[in-house]
């Protein structure tokens, strides 16, 4: 496909990214007083309201919801990929496979909570006919054994295989897991970007990827840290190797740290010098995901306007709608449960 | 430029009369009512404060006429009697007029239903058993609905459970289907379809028989109802008919009586008596003092404005019938105080010139103008009155500008005829003609700026306020220097004469400045002496402030006048606007010509008539008034019946 062809794709994805939602409807949203509020503005005044068409807002469960968004985007990123042949079909089928992977973790997750037969309630419809795994199988199984016989012909069956067998599924190691699953496709990840033939957008989409396991490998830093209380050595041993900026001296820097109010002030000078993202004002309330977010908002949003590779297009902008979907979500929950306004504004990232 | 001459009003009489002398003040409508200062009650007199006993009937009938659709108005209403007959009536009235719109409520409300049942059934019209014998069942129970399309695909998942699911339709996200279950798994099996996001719909009791039966049976119903909505709506028209002017009589005499209650506020009683007082225009004054003749325990004194110190009198503009639409404008900006002058026949004029000068074509002008008479005609808009002023200064300017519909240089007969062949008319894209409209605007700005200046100072003195009018950056300081400086730069244009000498430099402009600069401590000396009341506070001098307004001054003067200078530059867009308009028509040959040449001709008249209203407005707000203009006026509202608006 020509680079004409691919300047078509990239104007046709800077016209959907024109139609994600702004910060005054964020406002509105996270003003709703009820999960059907949300749904009817939602209907009425976004882009989703082609997916919501049909829908009954008063009656609209929350999972429901959150599935109708979740395919918003993906119907999204279907439309973008049929007018892509060359060029950014490898980012696509990487998209998917994160997807899949996504489903593999969830189900671990439920395995280790007991609770394996709610997996089909939240399982997106969309993604059966997409995902090269059998999903209905998948919800049926009940054992992490069972799951490795299930996966058995496929990658994830060699990755998952390295770890010991629990004798109980309530002592599986999910962040051993979930380390595993995202170093081997990040893996595969890198060696599709070392593939491409342009310079410009091997460096592009190693920013783009490097930044996002930066972000990772900081909130695994201060999750273990601060919440599990692990040691160095534990902590360093579950960091991915391909850090873009998080160089071994700064990771060292975060580690040493001696205490939570240390780490903080490290991590923020880090933000703020690092990526100049962050403004002084917003140094308040400090919550490290937010802030990864916000990095990696702002790196998107600079790569989707300013990048003419389609493949850094395409994936500064599924990153972005991921995000998008996960401000949903949170005002969502936020209103279900009734959190006031300004504590969920503080979660969203626009 | 006048405003009406208002003369003060105090109306004392027995507490008995205080209803009767406010309904003739509201029927004449010619008193401004104001509230009895304290000072200028007699001791014991004391505030209305009264609870207005017609809100409620005022509420139940305006609740009639908005339940009738009818728009209140007046009606004769001389006859009827507030009484309990009266009272009876409303009452009434309203509970008719409320069973006939509950019925229609309750018909609309039902035709919804069946609609949206209509519409469920038809998604089972493949089912072809009775829908009575489906769900009446006794050993398996079945549940009509439907799910997203996502989740159909999941049912796979539940193969293992006891139901099986019929889609009957499938629209865009939802498919539609029936499932059936052993009634013992019942719970199971709708515990496994809410997971999948199952909507169950219930099927009313009016539905019976096949889907294909119910639908006509449904559809039927839909026809009966309809019929039934048609007569409730006939009758009540019928009822409508019959009774609305009754109705409207006694809206009429409820709205005379509440309204009237309503003004109740401003007087004051005590010993038995009232008092009232407000503003009249003088030329009303006799009229309306006759008025009260017949009512011997009423006395009505007038006052001269002068007299008063309690009450600023409110304003009501005269206006000559040509600028009398510019009042919307001067409204626009807040009203002139009573002292003042009415700025609207100067701010017409300017507005005109300005509008003519920016936007001169004879053509154009005609057609602006016939749709300021339409627009009036139809709308009764001012607007539309200011269009038609606006499009015969268009037409003026067109004829000197030799343009008509964006062909240039037409009309040179008719100044030849007259004489004027040599200097009219005059093309504005010839590069002398371009810069002659610049220095034109200059020149009009550098006028119409002094122009403010001489009305500030023709106000300052008539008002007494000789600091504005004599030391103020537009009184008569700053006009010396302003004019001045200007004026000296307008000869070096126009004729090449320079007179900046040193004597010139220091007393046309530097001494000016300086009582600029000083104005402060110089009005406050020349009001102390002046003004008798020593109380009053005077303003501090401040040698930095002064500094900073001196400077800030200085520079609007310049930038102020070189604002101007968009009227010419205007002017020269619009001739440039057609003038591409032109050239498009010369390329798309003879037959397409007309259709640019209309197209462009509105596209430009919309596009140059929007901006230069509002470039013109602006000019004359920010530059013109800011230099006279005091908008702390308050309007002349005199006392009446509004019957138009429910309250």
């Amino acid at each position: 496909m020509s680079i004409f062809s691919d300047n078509v794709v990239v104007a046709k994805i800077h016209a959907m990214y024109g139609k994600m939602l702004t910060p005054a409807q964020y406002e509105d949203l996270v003003a709703c007083k009820s999960v059907p509020d949300i749904a009817s503005y939602l209907k009425n005044s976004t882009s989703y309201s082609n997916v919501l068409a049909n829908a009954n807002e008063i009656l609209i469960h929350r999972g429901q919801l959150e599935n109708f968004i979740k395919k918003q985007s993906f119907e999204n990123y279907s439309k973008i990929y049929r007018y892509i042949s060359g060029s950014g079909n490898g980012m696509f089928n990487m998209m998917i496979e994160e997807f899949e992977m996504l489903e593999v973790l969830r189900m671990i997750l439920l395995l280790k909570a007991g609770k394996a037969d709610e997996y089909i309630v939240s399982l997106p419809g969309f993604l059966l006919s997409k995902c090269k795994i059998d999903l209905i199988k998948l919800a049926k199984v009940r054992s992490f054994e069972g799951l490795l016989d299930f996966l058995l012909k496929t990658p994830y069956h060699s990755v998952l295989s390295k770890q010991e067998l629990p004798k109980d599924d309530s002592e599986i190691d999910y962040v051993e897991c979930e380390n595993s699953l995202y170093e081997n496709f990040f893996k595969r990840m890198f060696d599709m970007i070392e593939n491409k033939s342009k310079r410009s957008e091997k460096q592009e989409l190693r920013r783009l990827v490097g930044t996002r396991i930066d972000n990772l490998n900081i909130c695994s830093i201060y999750r273990q840290k601060v919440l599990f209380k692990l040691d160095s050595d534990q902590i360093r041993e579950r960091l991915f190797p391909f850090s873009k900026k998080l160089t071994p001296d700064k990771i060292e820097k975060i580690l040493s740290s001696s205490d939570f109010d240390h780490m903080n002030k490290i991590l923020k000078e880090m933000f703020l010098i690092d990526d100049g993202a962050l403004k002084a004002s917003e140094e308040e309330n400090f919550y490290i995901e937010r802030y990864t977010s916000i990095v990696r908002h702002r790196i998107c949003r600079h790569y989707l306007h300013m990048s003419r590779n389609l493949s850094t297009v395409f994936y500064a902008f599924y990153i972005l709608s991921q995000l998008e979907i996960s401000n949903l979500i949170y005002i969502i929950e936020g209103v279900r449960y009734k959190i006031t306004s300004n504590e969920i504004k503080k979660l969203l990232v626009w | 430029m006048a405003i009406d001459v208002m003369t003060f009003v105090n109306i004392i009489g027995k507490s008995s009369k205080l209803n009767d002398v406010l309904l003739k003040i509201t029927e004449c409508e010619m008193f401004h009512p104001e509230k009895v200062e304290k000072k200028s009650r007699a001791s014991g007199f004391k505030s209305v404060n009264e609870s207005n006993p017609y809100v409620g009937i005022l509420s139940k009938i305006n609740k009639i006429l908005s339940m009738l659709s009818v728009d209140p108005k007046f009606e004769e209403c001389s006859e009827v009697q507030m009484d309990d007959r009266t009272n009876a009536l409303v009452d009434d009235v309203f509970s008719k007029v409320k069973g006939y719109v509950d019925k229609i409520s309750k018909i609309n409300v039902m035709l919804d239903l069946m609609d949206k049942s209509l519409i469920e059934i038809e998604h089972m019209s493949k089912l072809s058993v009775k829908i009575d014998d489906v769900f009446a069942a006794e050993h398996i129970d079945a549940c009509f609905g439907r799910m997203p399309v996502d989740s159909r695909l999941k049912l796979d998942y539940f193969k293992d459970q006891l139901f099986f699911f019929v889609p009957l339709d499938q629209e865009k996200d939802f498919c539609w289907g029936i499932y059936i279950t052993p009634s013992k798994c019942a719970d199971e099996t709708r515990k496994c379809f809410k997971s999948l996001y199952f909507e169950e719909y219930c099927i009313p009791d009016y539905v019976h028989g096949t889907p294909q039966l119910a639908i006509s049976n449904i559809k039927s119903q839909i026809s009966e109802e309809k019929a039934n909505l048609e007569q409730t709506k006939a009758s009540l028209a019928a009822f409508k008919a019959q009774n609305m002017r009754t109705i409207l009589s006694v809206y009429s005499k409820i709205k005379i009586l509440h309204d009237t209650f309503s003004y109740r506020k401003f007087a004051v009683v005590g010993q038995k008596k009232f008092h009232i007082n407000g503003f009249i225009l003088k030329k009303d004054s006799e009229k309306f003092v006759k008025m009260f003749d017949d009512m011997a325990e009423v006395v009505v004194e007038t006052l001269a404005v002068e007299e008063i110190e309690d009450h600023a009198p409110p304003v009501k503009l005269r206006t000559c019938w040509l600028f009398r639409p510019f009042e919307t404008y001067v409204k626009m900006y807040g009203l002139p105080r009573y002292e003042d002058m009415n700025p609207s026949s100067y701010m017409g004029l300017v507005y005109c010139l300005m509008f003519g000068m920016m936007f001169g074509d004879f053509g154009q002008g005609l057609v602006l103008f016939g749709a300021g008479l339409l627009a009036w005609k139809f709308t009764k808009n001012s607007i539309g009155l200011i269009l038609t002023r606006c499009g015969a200064s268009s037409v003026l300017f067109g004829l000197i500008y030799g343009s008509c519909f964006g062909f240039e240089g037409v009309f040179a007969g008719f100044w030849k005829l007259i004489g004027l062949g040599s200097v009219f008319p005059m093309n504005l894209l010839e590069a002398k003609n371009s810069m002659n409209i610049l220095i034109v605007s200059f020149i009009f700005g550098t006028v119409l700026i002094l122009s403010s200046m001489s009305i500030n100072v023709f106000l300052g003195l008539k008002n007494r306020q000789f600091g504005k009018a004599l030391f103020s950056c537009n009184g008569i300081a700053g006009f010396l220097a302003y004019s001045s400086v200007f004026g000296a730069v307008i000869l070096i244009m126009t004729s090449g004469i320079n007179i900046f000498s040193p004597i010139f430099i220091v007393f046309a402009i530097l001494i000016p400045l300086f009582i600029i600069f000083f104005s402060v401590p110089l009005s406050n000396a020349i009001e102390t002496k002046i003004k008798k009341n020593k109380s009053e506070k005077l303003e501090k001098f401040s040698a930095v402030t002064a500094t900073f307004d001196m400077i800030d001054i200085v520079l609007s003067y310049f930038s102020n006048t070189l604002s101007f200078l968009r009227v010419g530059g205007l002017a020269l867009s619009h001739a440039a606007l057609m003038l591409v308009v032109m050239e498009f028509s010369h390329m798309v040959g003879a037959l397409g010509m007309p259709i640019i040449v209309l197209l462009g001709n509105v596209f430009v008249m919309i596009l140059e008539g929007l901006i230069v209203s509002i470039q013109a407005l602006r000019l004359v707000y920010y530059e013109i008034f800011s230099r006279f203009y005091n908008s702390d006026g308050k309007p002349f509202e005199p006392a009446r019946v509004v019957f138009e608006k429910n309250v």
